[in-house]
């Protein structure tokens, strides 16, 4: 019956699938969250929120939306903010940050990343600029970069099978 | 062959042989349906536990889309050389990678299914879900070969067989082995069985091999043909007993006749057929008054008789044969009893006596006609038991024996006591002679003196008798009659005291006249005056003939009257014989009388009876052949006695004549003869003569070819 239930979910969702580009990375974005481990210290008490922020590009926030409704993680319910501006950066277990303002984040990555925040960016220096992960495209296919030393500093347990398809990326 | 009829040998082995086969079946069986079912078991976990873990490896895959390393993670599959096929599913449905990769996508299922393995078509497929902390990704699907499961199960299967295979091998070598550790015993057991079944000697025993069940069952055994030889004995020994008495019963000359209580017949042998004339199926289960003529009241009185357990003595009866002949029986009945002595039947025993009552009807009837015979001729009569040393007299005999008593008599102290005391010796030895049927065939014909002991009158007897004798030749009895001749010899002596005188006045004359003649012819002869020495010589012949006559005459009275006697001497045959001869050639010149051959031997006789027997016995041979005949006297050597005889080549004695040729007075009787002169006194007295020397004539004669008289001397030499 439960089998039944997701069966019947997973269906409605499939006609729901990304098909642009926007559309996969905010399903990438989503699968984040499983492959990830975010400290309890970063939600606000045992039921807060399990928040991602986007900050510009509207539409993606949009789609991203589309993909977390209904959906909780642990118990908590996903919200989507969109933000557009730093400022507006506040505690949040992911931050989106469109390629046209990763400048504008470029010097506040450390403190992002000390506050446990996974920074995802699709800005082609994110990794190197010290952005967690980056999305880049080889081929038809949307990768990852992540910056292996700021994902260690920012405490955020990545799982392996993430790193294993990931481009690593190290400073230095 | 079914089964049951096999040897015990095959069945045993076979037993073990099946049981051995079930258990290792058994076993083998249920070994490989385990082994079958734990190999699926652990096949499916292992397939189970391969797709979780791919699964889990896969979950970034899908979640990130990465197909090249989708493609990696599922090749890793080929590791595992059972996996047919693979694939992954996105949270689509849609295949994203697949395993191997240039595999036709159709021959995957088209939509993931819910999660678990099933086997199907000698294959392990089935679904595991993919997700990553409660996100369902996709599904991954993979199919794994069973093919290395049957193969394992065939070959346990091969192995299984083969094991069974080889125990059955072993097993039988071992099972033909040991099974005869029952076999044997049993076999042995069987074979003794059949020993003595084919033999059988029931003294032949089983060998018990062991103290188990076939031991006991061997103990039985003998212990039963131990009982079954005693029994065997026992029937045995009843057999003979009952085949002799059955022998007895055919053999029997009497009828023995069973009868059943409902009075019918039961058993019929040989001598009853032969006796009543039926045959043995004609009579049997027939009540037996038909046969007996009995009323049946008369039957059912002899079975309430002997039920009563009385006695029936034997009778007599008269019957019907089947030929209405009718017959007389001696019947004894009896009663046939059991072992525990009740009455089961009736046996008959029937002799018949028809012979022997007409036998007794003759006796009696003759017996009646010789009383009245003996009664009118005044005969007494005797018979003497020898066997039982009895003897029987009449009245009449004791009469003539002086014996007024009825008491009983004996030979010694009736008979002998009563006789003259010089007739005694001759009549006892008479009689012996007569109980030897050698010397007399049991003819007794004498004629003696009683004298009386009462009155001491004298009689004269004349008794005639018969001895009877047994197979053996032995005398069994003596009877006869006597006859009073008192009065006939008295006149006889009379006329033997005349002829004695007259011989005697007789014989001086002629003496006298005989000497006369004898001078004269010598003077005759002197003179040669030829006839007068033919007349002269013709008178002393028939004087001499004349004075032999005399001296048989007066010999014969001497005899008559008891007064022979004997004056014995020692004599030369040769020279007696010679003399005999020349005086009986010079008598009678019609015929030549030729002495034979004589042996030099001595005898002990009174010499001129025996030369009065020679020249009776030439007399006599004159007499009865042809003038001219030869005449052979003679004598030889017979073992230890003489044998003296006179041949003539006469016309033969016939063998009628022959028996009374020594009788006194006896001619014989024949047409050709009629004018042959005598008294017939010659022969007799040569008989007589002879038996005071204890001898005896004899002729040996055919008639035609003349006869030889001899008799026999002790040669004394």
């Amino acid at each position: 019956m439960v089998i039944g239930v997701i069966l019947l979910l997973l269906s409605s969702f499939t006609q729901r699938m990304p098909v642009n580009e926007y559309q996969v990375k905010a399903a990438f974005i989503y699968n984040f969250t499983r492959f990830i481990d975010w400290p309890p210290e970063t939600f606000t008490g045992a039921s807060g929120p399990f928040i991602i922020q986007v900050l510009g590009d509207n539409q993606f926030s949009s789609y991203i939306n589309d993909i977390v409704k209904g959906e909780k993680l642990g118990g908590r319910a996903i919200i989507v903010q969109r933000i557009n501006s730093v400022e507006e950066i506040h505690q949040c277990n992911i931050l989106f940050i469109s390629a046209s303002n990763a400048s504008e984040v470029k010097d506040l990555l450390p403190d992002l990343n000390r506050r446990r925040i996974l920074t995802v960016s699709d800005a082609s220096n994110f990794a190197k600029w010290g952005g967690i992960i980056r999305f880049f495209k080889e081929g038809n296919n949307l990768r990852l970069q992540i910056n292996i030393d700021e994902a260690k500093a920012s405490k955020l347990n990545i799982s392996s099978k993430l790193l294993s398809l990931s481009s690593i990326y190290r400073g230095n | 062959m079914i089964f049951r009829d096999l040897p015990i040998q095959q069945k045993l082995t076979r037993v073990i042989l099946i049981t051995c086969s079930a258990a290792l079946l058994m076993m083998a069986g249920s070994y490989i349906v385990f082994e079958y079912f734990s190999f699926r078991k652990a096949e499916k976990r292992k397939v189970s536990i391969l797709a979780i873990m791919v699964a889990s490896n896969s979950s970034a895959v899908l979640a990130f889309q990465s197909q090249e390393e989708a493609d990696e993670i599922l090749s890793a599959l080929r590791a595992d050389k059972k996996v047919i096929s693979a694939c992954l599913y996105d949270s689509n449905g849609d295949i994203f990678a697949l395993y191997p990769k240039n595999l036709d996508k159709k021959s995957l299922p088209g939509k993931p299914d819910v999660d678990g393995f099933s086997f199907k078509n000698g294959s392990i497929e089935g679904f595991q879900a993919v997700n990553q902390k409660e996100l369902h990704l996709g599904t991954f699907y993979i199919k794994s070969s069973m093919r290395e499961l049957y193969s394992q199960v065939r070959f346990n299967i091969i192995v299984a067989l083969l094991l069974i295979a080889g125990t059955l091998f072993f097993g039988y070598f071992a099972s033909t082995i040991f099974q005869r550790v029952i076999s044997i015993p049993i076999i042995s057991l069987q074979k003794t069985a059949r020993n003595i079944s084919e033999k059988g000697d029931y003294s032949i025993r089983a060998v018990k091999i062991g103290n188990d069940e076939l031991g006991s069952l061997t103990d039985a055994f003998n212990h039963m043909l131990e009982q079954i030889e005693i029994k065997n004995q026992e029937i045995t020994k009843v057999n003979q007993e009952s085949s002799k008495l059955a022998a007895l019963v055919e053999s029997s000359g009497d009828a023995i006749i069973g009868i059943s209580l409902e009075l019918t017949i039961s058993s019929w042998n040989k001598s009853a057929e032969r006796i009543f004339g039926y045959s043995s199926e004609e009579v049997m289960g027939q009540p037996a008054y038909k046969i007996f003529a009995f009323h049946l009241d008369d039957q059912q009185n002899i079975l309430k008789i002997l039920r009563a357990g009385e006695h029936i003595e034997p009778f007599e009866k008269q019957v019907l044969t089947k030929e209405n002949k009718v017959l007389d029986l001696s019947l004894k009945i009896s009663p046939v009893k059991d072992s525990e002595g009740r009455l089961i039947g009736i046996s008959k025993i029937a002799r018949d006596i028809t012979e022997i009552k007409k036998n007794e009807r003759l006796i009696i009837e003759k017996e009646e006609h010789l009383r009245l015979a003996t009664q009118s001729a005044e005969l007494g009569t005797f018979d003497m038991d020898l066997t039982a040393g009895t003897m029987m007299w009449d009245p009449r005999c004791r009469e003539l024996f002086g014996i007024y008593h009825d008491g009983p008599v004996t030979y010694e102290d009736s008979f002998l006591t009563g006789l003259h005391d010089e007739d005694r010796d001759r009549i006892n030895k008479i009689i012996d002679e007569a109980f030897d049927i050698n010397l007399s065939g049991g003819d007794y014909d004498v004629e003696y003196r009683t004298v009386s002991q009462t009155d001491k009158k004298l009689r004269w007897i004349k008794a005639k008798g018969k001895v009877f004798f047994d197979e053996a030749d032995k005398p069994i009895r003596f009877i006869g009659s006597v006859l009073d001749i008192t009065k006939q010899k008295q006149d006889e002596l009379r006329k033997n005291d005349f002829i004695a005188i007259i011989s005697h006045e007789l014989r001086t004359p002629l003496t006298t006249i005989k000497s006369f003649v004898q001078i004269v012819l010598a003077k005759a002869k002197k003179n040669e005056d030829e006839f007068t020495i033919k007349a002269l010589t013709r008178a002393d012949s028939q004087t001499s003939k004349m004075s032999s006559m005399i001296s048989d005459f007066l010999n014969l009275t001497r005899i008559e009257e008891g007064k022979f006697k004997l004056q014995k001497q020692t004599v030369d045959v040769s020279t007696m014989l010679k003399e005999v001869v020349a005086d009986a050639q010079m008598i009678n010149n019609t015929h030549p009388i030729k002495l034979s051959y004589c042996e030099e031997a001595k005898i002990e006789v009174d010499n001129d009876k025996i030369c009065q027997v020679l020249v009776n016995l030439i007399t006599n041979a004159v007499k009865y052949s042809a003038t001219g005949s030869l005449i052979t006297v003679g004598c030889e050597k017979v073992d230890q006695a003489l044998k003296i005889y006179v041949q003539d080549e006469g016309d033969g004695i016939s063998l009628k004549d022959q028996e009374k040729l020594f009788n006194r007075f006896y001619r014989v009787e024949n047409e050709k003869f009629k004018t042959v002169s005598g008294f017939g006194i010659g022969l007799y007295l040569v008989s007589e003569i002879l038996k005071y020397h204890d001898s005896k004539i004899e002729v040996n004669s055919t008639v035609g070819e003349g006869s030889t008289f001899f008799f026999y001397l002790e040669d004394v030499a």
